[in-house]
């Protein structure tokens, strides 16, 4: 990144995120049920099942 | 066009941060251009590392773990930042290597994605003239020009998907998924065929330590889901929030590479060759060999186009190519892989084993830094300002723009790698048996980021902690 001043287009976006309404809303319960579900447990069961084979 | 229409192109060809109703995709159209992203004939690959150690069932399980594993530290490091401020991977890291500092994970991410997209379109090359000498349309002279002919070709078509920004990439992806299906009937073909040499063929390369091997099934998944942090922000930034985004990345981007990499673990075991191209001629004759190529096509090109346009993005940081025409952008993305291509096609493809070996050293300590720091350390608190601003009181500059903590953790997780995994010739040491090497390389980055950010950084008023 430049020292310089940002172009008007991205000083205008930053505002606006700055803005917590604007942003994106971060992993709720749902997301990290998924999360846990597809990247915990299914990996153990996985090995799990791997290594009776 | 409107001027907001015009202003909407533009943001999806730069690393601006996306406004919320510009990040429009839903689960669905965002699950398709994962999978689309992540099933390509580098599946083939890493399946057929893989059972160079396992057995079919245990391969296939072991990578399903060891996929799933990388995919969710790459979830936990990337994605929070990008799904919450619309930016890409690159910007997602500012926060722990500083305003300046972004380059080395903007270096990692270029020299991964030239890698994989050498390796694709040198995949892709192969295999056409493996079909074309089947079909007896060339002769075995024609090897060289054909190869990279055939690089070049697939290089300029990426760049023709690209020239509209992300739109390519959505076009190319409702198109290209249909290759996932194929590839799961290939499957089907081989075990129906073949089951019974599936069930009692005996790896080649498996050492006499059964929990060595099972390991390194796991440690291949890993480190090949690693190779997702590049891609994963300029794509999941295009979802509005992370209940949208965390199925379809871990259904999308994670599950594909297990799945399609049976393919390669049963191709090298009863066929001992991975490429698809050239056993399902020999299990089906020419016709299906065509279908092969055009799968190895349509998997190659699509996760090409989404790595080049992840790479674009992230260049786009770089002060001196913010104002780069785009596909001019778009030729330094491509370029290199040209030029792998037509000068070390066969050296490059001959030693992936060690390409992706470096790449779990380099991101596993990388993700390990994020994690910690987004979720421990700021506990979730990112000025969005300071990800695109560099003047001495901006919130990421650190020291000059640099953050000793991430350097130093980066050169702890190098080394704790190095000690548990040699990339080039894979001896291992204790406890890579029982922890692999990218899930400790992880742990110490983290750790070591953590200590000093506490002891050093934090105290020094830096980093807006």
């Amino acid at each position: 990144m430049a020292e310089e001043r940002l172009q008007p287009e991205l000083e205008r976006r930053l505002r606006l995120l700055e803005d917590p309404r604007n942003q994106g809303e971060d992993f709720d319960g749902m997301a990290w049920a998924a999360l846990i579900g597809l990247g915990v447990l299914l990996p153990i069961l996985a090995l799990l099942i791997g290594r009776m084979a | 066009m409107s001027v907001q229409d015009e202003i909407l192109i533009e943001a999806d060809k730069s690393a601006w941060p996306l406004l919320p109703q510009e990040r429009v995709w839903g689960p669905w159209q965002l699950g398709i251009s994962l999978a689309t992203a992540a099933a390509a004939t580098w599946c083939y690959i890493i399946g057929e590392y893989v059972g160079y150690y396992l057995s079919f069932k245990e391969g296939f399980f072991a990578l399903l773990a060891g996929s799933m594993i990388g995919m969710l530290i790459v979830a936990l490091a990337a994605v929070p930042v990008a799904i919450r401020f619309g930016v890409d991977s690159i910007a997602s890291s500012k926060p722990q290597f500083g305003s300046r500092g972004w380059v080395i994970p903007a270096a990692m991410q270029f020299v991964s994605i030239v890698g994989w997209n050498s390796l694709l379109l040198i995949f892709f090359a192969k295999s056409t003239r493996q079909l074309l000498l089947a079909l007896g349309w060339i002769g075995e002279d024609s090897h060289n020009f054909l190869v990279q002919a055939t690089v070049l070709l697939a290089a300029g078509l990426v760049f023709l998907f690209l020239l509209k920004g992300s739109s390519g990439v959505d076009r190319i992806a409702k198109i290209l998924v249909a290759h996932v299906f194929v590839g799961f009937w290939m499957l089907y073909i081989l075990v129906t065929q073949r089951w019974e040499d599936l069930s009692a063929a005996v790896p080649a390369y498996a050492a006499t330590d059964a929990h060595w091997n099972y390991t390194t099934g796991v440690e291949i998944g890993i480190i090949s889901l690693l190779s997702w942090w590049p891609y994963i922000g300029a794509m999941v930034r295009m979802a509005p929030n992370g209940r949208r985004a965390a199925a379809p990345i871990m259904v999308g981007m994670g599950l594909p590479v297990p799945l399609l990499s049976a393919i390669g673990i049963a191709g090298i075991l009863v066929l001992q060759v991975s490429d698809p191209a050239e056993w399902m001629r020999t299990v089906g004759g020419p016709t299906y060999g065509v279908i092969a190529l055009l799968f190895v096509a349509a998997a190659n090109l699509g996760t090409a186009v989404a790595g080049v346009y992840s790479s674009s993005i992230g260049l786009r940081h770089f002060p001196a190519l913010q104002k780069l025409s785009w596909p001019m952008l778009l030729l330094i993305s491509i370029a290199p892989v040209g030029v792998v291509g037509l000068l070390i096609p066969d050296l490059f493809f001959a030693n992936f084993g060690t390409f992706i070996a470096f790449i779990g050293l380099g991101f596993a300590p990388l993700c390990g830094i994020q994690i910690v720091d987004y979720y421990f350390l700021r506990k979730r608190r990112i000025d969005v300002r300071g990800l695109f601003e560099d003047r001495p009181d901006s919130a990421y500059r650190f020291w000059s723009g640099f953050n000793p903590a991430s350097l130093i953790a980066m050169a702890a997780g190098f080394c704790t790698y190095l000690y548990l995994l040699n990339p080039i010739t894979y001896e291992s040491r204790w406890p890579y048996d029982y922890l692999t090497a990218a899930l400790p390389t992880a742990v110490v980055g983290g750790v070591v980021y953590a200590l000093i950010t506490l002891l050093v950084v934090k105290p020094a008023g830096k980093g807006r902690y």
